[in-house]
C-alpha cells in the first residue's frame, strides 16, 4: 500500500473509532512550479511544495468536514474529532451517503514521465515564448498578467466502504490576460488559456499569438447601433453559457432544488437538433480526463444533450442516492470542502459548416468575441456587453464595435441556434479546474443589441 | 516563529527578502432549502518566501515549518530569482519604502466568533433559511456563515518585524421568488473585521433574514423600467462598486504600468471637483478590507487616488512605487501564504461632502434612486455594467414605484464627471465581498449617496 493510500487507511479507522458511521479522506499531495507574467514581463518565479487532507464523515445521517495542509499525525487527528464534533451540530438527511466502490479502470493517461524532471526554468522557457509570442505577433499587446503553471499531482481516495484509489497526474496549465495599447487608445482587455497533461502537447505560441491578434483587431471601435438579429459566439465568448449556466443547469443538486429550467426535462427537445453536448471523462487531449472522481467513482461518458434532447444530469452519489440512482462520477472539487458536482471533460460536437461560412451567410449581425456580463443560470437571462466584437455586414466582419450591449436568454438561444462551426477550441474552465471544455464557434438568431 | 523568520533573512544573499508566516483558521457553513451545501472547518498553515536577486523576483513556500524545510524553501526562491533575471530585459531597480510596520497589530474584535460554538452558528443559519421558506411567495432561500481567523508573522530585510491578528466575519441570506420565469432575489449581506457584536451590531440575523424576504416580495410586484440615460443617486453600495470595480483596477499600479487607461494622468482632471476617491487600510475599525499592514511589511495610509477631482495616486507595492515615484502606502497583499503579495485594494470609497442624502432626490425631477449591486463587470477601459437589486423612480423630487431588472452602464471617468452632488453621510458596504485577481483578497468600500448620470439598462418584460 503506497504512503498516501496507508494515511488514509489510518484516517479512516481513527474516524470509525471516534464515533464516526462511515468515513472517506481525500488526500492530495502537490508539487508546483510557476512562472508569472506582470506589465508585459517577467515577473517572478515560484515554486510551491503543498500537502492537504481533508475528512468526510457521517455521524448517524450527518455529515462533518474538516481539512488541513499537513500530513503531520498531529495536525490531522484533532481534525477527525473537529468533523466529528461538526457532523453532530449538522441537519440530518436520510440522504448523505459514502459511496460503495464501482469498478475503475486506471487506463487514463494523465502523467507524462517527462514531467518528473521538469522545473521552474522550465516553466520560465515556456513563460517567456509565450510573452514573446505575443509581443512577435503585435507590438501593440501588453500582457498585464500571465502564467504557466507546472505541478505533479498525486491524488488518493480511501473510505469505510471500501474505496482506495490513487492516481497521479502532470499538469501544465496557462493563461494570458492582455489588451492592445494604441497611443491614446485602450482596447477591452482579453483572456486566453490552455491546459494539457503532456509537455509535447503545451502550444503556448499559439496562446500567445491568440491574445495579441484577438486584442489588436478590436482596436479602433465604434458604436454599433440597436438591432435585432443574428449573432456569431466564438468558443470563448460561449464560456459563460455552456460552463456557468449550461452545465450548472444540468447539475442534479440545483435541479433537484427547483433551480435548473430543465427540471422534468429529460427525454424532451431543450435545443436545436444540431446541438449535441456530451461529457467524456476518456475524451483525447482532454483536461478534464481521470480515472475517478473526488469521491473515488469512475466517470463514464455520457450524453447529456444529443440532437437537441436532454439525455442526463451530473449526479454525485448525494443527488443519485436521492433518486436511487448509481453517481454518474461526477463529484468535484479539492481536499478542503466537501465534493461537489461538475463536469469533466464537457464537449460540444462540431457542425458542417467552417467559421467564415458561419459569417458570409449573415445580412447583418455581430460577432462576439468575449462576453462580459450577467447570466442568471436559473432563468437562463443574459445581458451585459459585446467585448472585442466585430459587426457583419453582408457576410464580411466589418468593424470592431464597442459599448455594445447584449440581451437574450440562454435556453432560447438554444433553441434558436442556426449554425455550428466544424472548427472547435478546447480550454480549461478556469485555473486550477480539472474541468475542461471543447467549444465550436455557434451562431444564434434573434438576439437584441443596443449601443445607445 | 518570528526568530526563524529572521533568522533566513540574516541568511539569505538577496537584496531583499521577506518571510511570511501565515495560518488561517476558517469555518463555513451553507444551507439552502433544508439541505447542507457545504460545511467546513479548514486550517492552512505556512511560510511563503520571496526573495529580490539580480534585479528579479523568487517566491517559494512550504506548510512544513522546521528549519531545514525553510532553508530550502529559502534556496528555491534565490534560485527562481536568480533563472527569472537571466529571462528578465527590464531588471528591477529598486524598492520603495513605505512606512515600515513593527511590533503587533490586531485587530478590534468585539465577542470574538470563537466564543461561540459550531451548534449556535449551525443553529443560526439553520433556522434563518428555514423562516426565510416559509414566508409567503418565497420559494426558497439561502444562509451562508464564514469566518477566517489570521495570525500572521511578517519580517523583511527593509527592517519589517510585525505580528497580525485578525478576524473577518460574512453573514449572508438570499431570498427568491419567481415571476412567469423571472426569478427575484432579495438579499442582504454583511461582512466585517471583527467580532459577532460587530456583524451584527446593526441588524440580528434574523432581520436581515427577513429584509432579504421583504425584498424579494416587493421586488415581485416591480415594474421594469424603460432603458436610456438618467440621473440617478446611488447609494453607499453602489458607489462601492464603482469605485472599486470600475475604478479602482484601473489604478492598480500593475495595470498602469500595462496600460491602463489612466496611465500618464496625474495631474489631471478626472472627474467632477466634488469627488475625492480614497483607498485605506485602515478606514475604520471594523471594515471588512482592514488590513493596518500589507505583506511587504508597510504600514496602511490614506491613499487619496483623486482629490477633488484631480488623479493624484495610483496604488503600488514597493516595487511599482518606485518605477511610479510614489510611495507604498500598504496595497501589497497576498491571500494565502503560498500567494506572493500583489497590488491589491482594500477598502475603496469616496469622501462625503456636504449635502444631505434627501436633498440630493428631491432636486430630480425624473431619474431613479438605486440601491444595492447585483454583480457586475468593468475593463481596462474603465467600461462597466452592473445590476441594481433595487431601483425607485424619482419624479418631482420623490421617490415612487419600485423597479426591477435595472442595470447601469458607462464608462466610469464619465459616471464621476457628471457627479453634481455628495451627500454627506457615509457607509462602507462591501464588507461580504471578494475580490479575484489571481488570488482572492477580501476588501470592502462605499462612501456616501452621489447624484450622477448613467446609462440605465432594463429587461423587457417577458425576458
Amino acid at each position: 500500500m503506497s504512503e498516501l493510500l496507508a494515511l488514509g487507511d489510518t484516517l479512516v479507522k481513527r474516524a470509525k473509532e471516534n464515533g464516526a458511521e462511515e468515513a472517506e479522506v481525500y488526500i492530495v499531495s502537490k508539487e508546483k512550479d510557476d512562472v508569472n507574467i506582470e506589465k508585459n514581463q517577467i515577473q517572478i518565479g515560484k515554486s510551491m511544495e503543498k500537502e492537504e487532507v481533508g475528512i468526510r464523515l457521517l455521524v448517524g445521517d450527518r455529515i462533518g468536514f474538516a481539512s488541513v495542509n499537513s500530513f503531520e499525525k498531529d495536525d490531522i487527528l484533532p481534525k477527525v474529532k473537529e468533523a466529528i464534533s461538526i457532523a453532530k451540530t449538522s441537519v440530518e438527511n436520510e440522504n448523505n451517503i459514502i459511496p460503495e466502490p464501482n469498478k475503475i479502470e486506471n487506463k487514463n493517461k494523465v502523467f507524462d514521465p517527462k514531467s518528473e524532471n521538469f522545473d521552474t526554468e522550465d516553466s520560465l522557457g515556456y513563460a517567456k515564448r509565450m510573452l514573446e509570442s505575443a509581443k512577435d505577433y503585435d507590438s501593440r499587446i501588453q500582457i498585464s498578467t500571465g502564467v504557466f503553471i507546472a505541478d505533479v499531482k498525486d491524488r488518493a481516495i480511501v473510505n469505510s466502504k471500501g474505496i482506495q484509489a490513487q492516481e497521479k497526474s502532470s499538469n501544465f496549465t496557462y493563461y494570458a490576460v492582455g489588451m492592445a495599447v494604441d497611443g491614446k487608445e485602450v482596447s477591452s482587455f482579453d483572456f486566453k488559456m490552455d491546459g494539457t497533461h503532456y509537455i509535447d502537447e503545451i502550444n503556448v505560441e499559439n496562446l500567445g499569438r491568440s491574445i495579441a491578434e484577438s486584442t489588436v483587431n478590436s482596436l479602433g471601435a465604434k458604436k454599433a447601433e440597436n438591432f435585432e438579429g443574428p449573432a456569431i459566439f466564438t468558443p470563448y465568448s460561449l464560456m459563460g453559457i455552456f460552463h456557468f449556466a449550461l452545465s450548472q443547469s444540468l447539475q442534479a443538486n440545483r435541479v433537484q432544488k427547483g433551480m435548473s429550467k430543465f427540471k422534468g426535462k429529460i427525454g424532451e427537445q431543450v435545443a436545436d437538433s444540431r446541438l449535441t453536448v456530451r461529457d467524456d471523462s476518456k475524451m483525447e487531449g482532454g483536461f478534464g480526463c481521470r480515472s475517478f472522481d473526488r469521491e473515488g467513482l469512475p466517470t463514464p461518458p455520457i450524453n447529456m444533450i444529443k440532437e437537441g434532447n436532454l439525455k442526463n444530469f451530473y449526479h454525485n452519489s448525494y443527488t443519485a442516492n436521492k433518486e436511487g440512482k448509481e453517481s454518474t462520477g461526477h463529484a468535484s472539487g479539492g481536499p478542503d470542502q466537501p465534493p461537489k458536482i461538475g463536469p469533466s471533460n464537457l464537449v460540444v460536437t462540431t457542425g458542417k459548416k467552417s467559421r467564415n461560412e458561419l459569417v458570409e451567410e449573415i445580412d447583418k449581425g455581430i460577432l462576439v468575441n468575449r462576453f462580459s456580463g450577467n447570466i442568471d443560470p436559473v432563468t437562463g437571462d443574459l445581458s451585459g456587453a459585446v467585448k472585442g466584437g466585430h459587426m457583419i455586414e453582408n457576410g464580411e466582419k466589418k468593424f470592431p464595435v464597442k459599448e455594445t450591449m447584449i440581451s437574450g436568454n440562454i435556453f432560447e438561444m438554444l433553441t434558436n441556434i442556426t449554425g455550428i462551426s466544424k472548427e472547435r477550441t478546447s480550454f480549461p474552465t478556469l485555473m486550477g479546474s480539472q474541468s475542461y471544455l471543447f467549444l465550436p464557434f455557434m451562431r444564434f438568431q434573434g438576439l437584441s443589441f443596443t449601443s445607445d | 516563529m518570528k526568530d526563524r523568520l529572521s533568522r533566513l533573512i540574516e541568511k539569505s544573499g538577496g537584496d531583499y527578502v521577506e518571510a511570511r508566516y501565515h495560518k488561517r483558521d476558517e469555518k463555513l457553513i451553507d444551507i439552502s432549502k433544508g439541505e447542507v451545501e457545504d460545511v467546513h472547518s479548514k486550517l492552512l498553515a505556512g511560510v511563503g518566501i520571496r526573495v529580490l536577486k539580480e534585479g528579479a523576483w523568487g517566491f517559494s513556500s512550504t506548510s512544513k515549518l522546521n528549519d531545514k524545510a525553510l532553508d530550502k524553501t529559502l534556496k528555491k526562491a534565490e534560485k527562481s530569482a536568480e533563472m527569472c533575471a537571466q529571462a528578465k530585459k527590464e531588471k528591477i531597480e529598486g524598492l520603495r519604502e513605505g512606512k515600515i510596520a513593527e511590533g503587533r497589530y490586531e485587530a478590534e474584535v468585539n465577542d470574538s466568533a470563537k466564543n461561540h460554538s459550531m451548534e449556535e452558528k449551525m443553529k443560526m443559519v439553520r433556522e434563518n433559511e428555514e423562516r426565510i421558506r416559509k414566508e409567503d411567495k418565497i420559494s426558497s432561500g439561502r444562509c451562508r456563515w464564514h469566518e477566517m481567523h489570521d495570525d500572521k508573522f511578517i519580517v523583511n530585510s527593509y527592517g519589517s518585524e510585525a505580528e497580525l491578528s485578525d478576524e473577518k466575519l460574512v453573514y449572508y441570506v438570499q431570498a427568491f421568488s419567481l415571476d412567469n420565469g423571472e426569478r427575484i432575489q432579495g438579499r442582504e449581506a454583511k461582512g466585517v473585521t471583527g467580532g459577532w457584536k460587530d456583524i451584527f451590531d446593526e441588524e440580528s440575523p434574523e432581520e436581515m433574514a427577513m429584509g432579504a424576504v421583504k425584498d424579494a416580495q416587493e421586488l415581485l410586484k416591480a415594474d421594469h423600467p424603460e432603458g436610456g440615460r438618467a440621473t440617478v443617486v446611488l447609494n453607499p453600495e453602489l458607489v462601492a462598486l464603482l469605485s472599486h470595480e470600475a475604478i479602482g483596477h484601473t489604478v492598480e499600479a500593475d495595470w498602469v504600468l500595462s496600460g491602463s487607461i489612466v496611465k500618464g494622468k496625474i495631474g489631471e482632471k478626472v472627474a467632477s471637483e466634488m469627488v475625492t476617491l480614497v483607498d485605506d487600510g485602515t478606514a475604520t475599525p471594523h471594515a471588512g478590507g482592514w488590513v493596518p499592514i500589507d505583506d511587504e511589511g508597510s504600514e496602511a495610509e490614506r491613499t487619496e487616488i483623486i482629490k477633488d477631482g484631480v488623479l493624484k495616486n495610483y496604488l503600488c507595492d514597493r516595487e511599482t512605487a518606485n518605477i511610479l515615484n510614489m510611495k507604498p502606502m500598504g496595497n501589497s497583499r497576498a491571500f494565502e501564504y503560498s500567494d506572493q503579495p500583489i497590488v491589491r485594494m482594500t477598502n475603496t470609497f469616496i469622501d462625503p461632502g456636504d449635502r444631505k442624502p434627501e436633498e440630493l432626490v428631491e432636486e430630480i425631477d425624473d431619474g431613479f434612486y438605486l440601491e444595492g449591486a447585483e454583480g457586475g463587470q468593468a475593463d481596462a477601459n474603465a467600461e462597466f455594467m452592473f445590476g441594481v437589486q433595487k431601483a425607485y423612480r424619482i419624479e418631482n423630487g420623490e421617490k415612487t414605484d419600485l423597479l426591477r431588472g435595472v442595470s447601469i452602464s458607462g464608462s466610469a471617468f464619465d459616471v464621476l464627471k457628471s457627479v453634481d452632488a455628495v451627500a454627506d453621510d457615509f457607509k462602507l458596504d462591501m464588507g461580504a465581498g471578494y475580490c479575484g485577481k489571481t488570488q482572492m483578497a477580501k476588501v470592502d468600500g462605499g462612501g456616501p449617496h452621489i447624484r450622477c448620470k448613467t446609462m440605465i439598462g432594463g429587461k423587457q418584460e417577458g425576458k
